[in-house]
């Protein structure tokens, strides 16, 4: 009887049973993800309108990522859960969770009997985490270009006047946080450099940073002094009248002259990409391969709770044994002053712990018995 | 293919659900078990096809053991429980995309097995349409669309009507005559007594030859 090879490696093709399977597995999951994710674009899209806030795709990938500063307990400090930043990474644990232990109990073994060897199925689970990690943000990067098309585009005057995050405009909730750290927290930095609420840039670089922009490239002295300040062009009429909103696209622009209070005008564009960009990426793909190998072990609600549970802690402590700092842009050693928080630090912890995960869980599968 | 089972014994949460197997399987042959619900008769299968690992003793294969030189047999075809396909997929798509892991079977295979089991290869259901009897004839259809070396079916006659079961005892012999080696395990002992070779009793993890 002549055979037919549909395909190549084992692997390659289990890692595309997997896409197949897996997406099937998770469609309507997919539907939640991206009414999530349009809801949480839309809401950044309209707080990034008031004329003191950023706009453009950095500025509204900021207000997602934000995440919140150290959290001192406090009589008069006031704790807000960053509910975008939760969410978002919420949701994809969401996504990731069942899919893996689904496909090792409900199939009955068919697929990894097919698979060869045990650790080429939990192979196949890993890419298939990594791939729906970079599949959930490209998706959320569409979602973002998408909001700051309109909103560069639409001149949503009326907005303006309205926006609000969360209850209270940015720039005030922003000067309270700092006015709270600043008095549980005296001398760590130059007063200027903790102004979270001023269009300022920061005085202060710390040193890690000054290393790393020796290392990244640095940012040009003169570029950042000469250019204009005055980054949000609109005046409140003209965006009465429906004038084009102010910013950029990108909103590099708006982002030079700050953002939520983040001056990072001494990082380069590189570095704009590392932390706002793949360190988010990183920390997710780390927590979701986690999930999976605790689905496997425990269930996958299980390990849904445990995974959140962790993330969550990340809120309460700003220590890099909590990966969830290092996707929150105001925990960031440029802005928070801890280089703990850094992205060389963010690499060496998520590659050391997907390493450990994965090879712990090349042997755990081994093992285990499939029922 | 020869498959050798030397002292196999498994313990689950303090409990021995088998006990010192020792037997010997060849090609070509069909190898019944009978036993009550609970016996023992699943989980010795589960551990030949690779699934658990035995506590004590050895699962050879060929000369290889399993567990150690190889995860599961190569060349291995299973129905070992009520299987579960993808809902929004038709039968012939579900085969397919479970085929391609290994890469090795043309879609014409996989048309005449489920052309065997008395399933329309062109029915563009979704198998969430199918009735208990079609989803268990498709099951049969994936157990044995690769050519396979060592066939293992658990209960593979529940739920098919009379037709259902004339055709799976065809599959059956055609396997044997193929020289494929074939696990079966039914509750029904005339079919088992008309099916196989050599019948194995199963009670309380005990394998006696009958």
């Amino acid at each position: 009887m002549m055979k037919k090879h549909l395909s190549g490696s084992r692997l390659r093709t289990l890692i595309w049973y997997d896409l197949n399977y897996g997406y099937q597995s998770t469609r309507l999951k997919w539907l939640g993800v991206v009414l999530v994710q349009a809801y949480f674009v839309i809401l950044a899209c309209q707080c990034c309108f008031a004329p003191e806030t950023p706009g453009g795709m950095l500025g509204h990938l900021s207000f997602l990522f934000r995440g919140m500063p150290e959290y001192f307990v406090s009589e008069t400090g006031k704790f807000e859960l960053p509910v975008p930043w939760l969410m978002l990474n919420a949701c994809l644990l969401f996504l990731t969770a069942s899919y893996p232990a689904e496909d090792l109990t409900r199939s009955g073994g068919q697929a990894i009997v097919r698979a060869g060897r045990r650790r080429n199925w939990l192979l196949g689970k890993a890419a298939w985490v990594a791939c729906t990690v970079a599949a959930y943000y490209l998706l959320l990067a569409a979602a973002l270009a998408l909001g700051a098309l309109v909103t560069e585009s639409a001149g949503m005057g009326d907005l303006a006047t309205e926006s609000t995050i969360i209850g209270s405009p940015v720039p005030e909730r922003v000067a309270a946080e700092s006015s709270a750290k600043k008095s549980a927290m005296p001398g760590d930095l130059p007063a200027e450099s903790m102004a979270m609420g001023s269009p300022e840039p920061k005085s202060a670089v710390p040193e890690d940073l000054a290393a790393e922009s020796a290392v990244l490239g640095n940012p040009s002295p003169e570029r950042v002094a000469t250019e204009s300040p005055a980054r949000k062009s609109a005046a409140p009429e003209d965006l009465a009248a429906g004038a084009p909103a102010r910013g950029d696209f990108l909103g590099l622009r708006d982002f030079r002259d700050g953002l939520y209070g983040i001056s990072p005008e001494t990082l380069t564009g590189w570095e704009i990409f590392l932390r706002w960009w793949v360190q988010p990426v990183l920390v997710s793909l780390t927590l979701c391969l986690t999930e999976m190998m605790l689905s496997l072990a425990l269930e996958p609600a299980m390990a849904l709770f445990l995974t959140l549970g962790y993330l969550t802690a990340s809120v309460f402590w700003a220590s890099p044994g909590f990966l969830g700092n290092f996707s929150m842009l105001l925990r960031q050693d440029f802005l928070s002053g801890n280089p703990a928080i850094c992205f060389r630090n963010c690499l060496m912890l998520c590659g050391l712990w997907n390493a450990v995960v994965l090879l712990f869980g090349m042997r755990w599968i081994r093992r285990k018995d499939i029922f | 293919m020869k498959i050798t089972i030397t002292h196999g014994s498994k313990e689950i949460h303090g409990a021995r659900v088998l006990k010192d197997v020792n037997m010997t399987l060849e090609s070509g042959a069909v190898y019944g078990f009978l036993g009550k619900n609970g016996s023992g008769k699943t989980m010795l299968m589960r551990a030949v096809c690779g699934l658990i690992g035995l506590t004590e003793g050895n699962i050879d294969v060929d000369g290889i053991t399993i567990g150690k030189g190889q995860d599961f047999p190569s060349k291995l075809g299973m129905l070992l429980e009520t299987p579960v396909f993808l809902p929004d997929r038709t039968g012939y798509g579900n085969l397919r995309l479970l085929a391609a892991i290994r890469g090795e079977t043309a879609p014409e295979e996989i048309m005449a097995a489920l052309e065997q089991t008395g399933l329309d290869p062109k029915d563009r259901r979704k198998v969430r349409k199918y009735s208990l009897g079609m989803r268990q004839r498709l099951g049969i259809a994936c157990a044995i669309m690769e050519s396979p070396g060592l066939l293992v079916l658990d209960e593979p006659f529940n739920g098919l009507d009379e037709d259902g079961c004339r055709l799976l005892r065809g599959i059956i012999g055609r396997q044997r005559e193929a020289g494929c080696l074939i696990l079966l395990a039914c509750h029904d002992r005339e079919e088992l007594e008309t099916l196989s070779d050599w019948i194995y009793r199963v009670e309380d993890g005990v394998f006696s030859q009958a």
